[in-house]
């Protein structure tokens, strides 16, 4: 067996049994949780800005769309979670297109504006709502009940969300290793060059918009039925913003990135401790900033570095 | 004929950047297109990949390409390489090669996230031996020197298997060796029945493999016909060859 396969069902072994180590502290269990939820709306982001090259300011707005639907659809229609989760993926992808059209015309800065519009219109649009709660937010949201059974303890809901998480990873990283995958690095690295190798670029660019969206809406849900409460300020644009820096500091175009930003954003503040918290930010100000200049990978570096010696070693 | 360029101009603002240009390009034969710099040369090939605007006709296998995306292009039968080297840095030599696949073989998103895997290696394995490019199939782009890197470039276009291929200054920035070896492979290319529509600075091997050759300066026709009747042609010398060379 491959030493880094052998690493791979050793992390896996220890995401399983981490929250029974944890089981007398589920605090911690739903912090895990929480960034399981975050990691997954990352990796939307890496998909669009990673590999897809596209740039988006709105995408916690996606997670909101996704949240309240599944949330509202759930409490005042009585859909299952199955078919709630369904719409609440539909219904955000259905908003991706319509993002999505703009990015044919727009890029970079522009196109940042463009979603960041979104992400401050639609957080304002669900204050003003009734079905949504208002200002108040949605409470009482009731946990995930698939086929009749509930997750209502962290530890239910944390191997519901990693089988989830994983699943995601696993078809992330299929799509960008494939013919579409290749055909939205090669919009993101030459977009002329692209298309006359004979790539569609506006249907690969809605399409990334899509599915990105589609992920943070899934995100979304599960975080509206992991966590019980909504709030519109909870998806604002510093949300977004946040998560494109957790997204970077992870490292763009890497698939385990996302997960290693959301981990080092949540646990930051955890690490330096709660009298010197208004350092965390800070402090991760300063990780994107040497991200973008020196470690375009980020915190993936290092995992790509370990598994270059692995191979030297192996 | 392969390609019918009929008075093809473009305009960028108040230039004319080409003027009423016609040529023909007949089937397998390598077509040179020669000019001093600003003729207009790229400008041409932009126009057939529908990159500027022109007026005028564009005509593949008798289908006007007017109405035809750009991107459709490459599955009509027709693909291209760069003047300054346009390669996908982040993706292995491999990739860069399969993204010149990419409209020839079929596939769909969710076939695509499922993992399923598209067969390929054939096709890679012909076009990376013609252009000994083999042993580079792994590494990433950004590692390799510029010469490899032009014949990954001719590669990506060539695995289409298109019927006509469109050159641009393939010669440019390689060394003796390299354009000797460059040449054979235009030949090699021309043998397998693939057009070639060329641009080229370097005299040696333009004049050496062309069978026929249109002469541009700002932006029309000044000559055209074998090298031997274009090397001699007092327009030529006088306009971009300076002085008669031997075909």
């Amino acid at each position: 067996m491959k030493k880094s396969t052998l690493i791979s069902l050793l992390l896996l072994a220890l995401s399983l049994v981490l929250p029974i180590v944890l089981s007398e502290r589920p605090s911690l269990i739903a912090y895990l949780n929480l960034i399981m939820i975050y990691a997954l709306s990352a990796q939307g982001l890496n998909l669009l800005l990673g590999y897809a090259g596209q740039v988006s300011l709105g995408h916690a707005a996606f997670m909101a769309i996704g949240g309240y639907t599944s949330a509202i659809l759930v409490m005042q229609f009585g859909f299952n979670n199955i078919f709630s989760i369904i719409s609440a993926i539909l219904l955000t992808g259905f908003c991706g297109l319509f993002v999505g059209f703009p990015s044919l015309r727009l890029s970079g800065f522009y196109l940042a504006i463009a979603t960041m519009a979104l992400g401050t219109a639609s957080a304002d649009i669900i204050k003003r709502l009734s079905i949504t709660g208002g200002d108040q937010g949605l409470r009482n949201i009731p946990p995930l009940n698939i086929f009749s059974y509930e997750f209502v303890s962290e530890i239910q809901k944390y191997y519901l969300l990693l089988i989830i998480l994983l699943i995601v990873f696993i078809l992330v990283k299929n799509l960008v290793n494939s013919r579409s995958g290749r055909a939205l690095r090669a919009i993101r690295d030459a977009e002329l060059t692209a298309e006359t190798m004979g790539i569609n670029i506006a249907y690969y660019k809605v399409v990334a918009f899509v599915i990105s969206s589609m992920i943070a809406g899934l995100s979304g849900a599960l975080y509206a039925h992991t966590i019980s409460y909504l709030h519109p300020v909870n998806f604002g644009l510093s949300f977004s913003i946040e998560l494109l820096a957790m997204t970077i500091v992870g490292g763009l175009a890497t698939i385990w990135g996302p997960l290693l930003g959301v981990l080092f954003w949540v646990f930051l503040p955890r690490i330096i401790g709660a009298r010197m918290e208004f350092l965390a930010t800070a402090f991760f100000g300063i990780m994107v900033i040497l991200s973008i200049r020196f470690f375009p990978r980020g915190l993936s570096e290092i995992i790509f570095r370990l598994e270059r010696k692995l191979k030297l070693y192996s | 004929m392969i390609l019918q360029v009929k008075d093809l101009t473009v305009r960028f603002g108040g230039l004319v950047a080409v003027n009423k240009l016609s040529f023909d390009v007949k089937p397998s034969t390598i077509h040179g297109l020669i000019g001093p710099n600003g003729a207009g040369k790229t400008t041409v090939f932009n126009s057939i990949f529908k990159l500027v605007p022109y007026n005028g006709n564009l005509i593949y296998k008798n289908i006007d390409m007017g109405k035809y995306p750009t991107h459709s292009l490459v599955n009509m039968g027709i693909s291209r390489t760069f003047q300054n080297l346009s390669i996908f840095y982040s993706m292995t030599v491999k990739e860069n090669i399969l993204v010149g696949l990419h409209s020839k073989k079929s596939s769909n998103l969710i076939k695509d996230t499922l993992g399923y895997k598209i067969n390929s290696e054939k096709e890679l394995l012909e076009v990376s031996e013609l252009l000994n490019i083999l042993p580079y199939l792994s590494v990433y782009a950004m590692f390799l020197p510029f010469g490899i890197l032009k014949m990954v470039e001719l590669a990506r276009a060539l695995i289409s298997k298109p019927q006509l291929i469109l050159l641009d200054e393939p010669g440019a920035g390689l060394n003796p060796a390299e354009k000797e070896r460059l040449k054979e492979i235009i030949k090699r290319i021309k043998e397998m029945g693939i057009s070639v529509l060329m641009v080229e600075h370097d005299m040696g091997i333009i004049m050496n493999i062309s069978d026929e050759i249109t002469v541009m300066n700002f932006g029309e026709k000044i000559s055209a016909g074998t090298p031997e009747m274009v090397i001699h042609d007092l327009k030529v010398i006088e306009a971009y060859l300076g002085e008669e060379i031997h075909a």
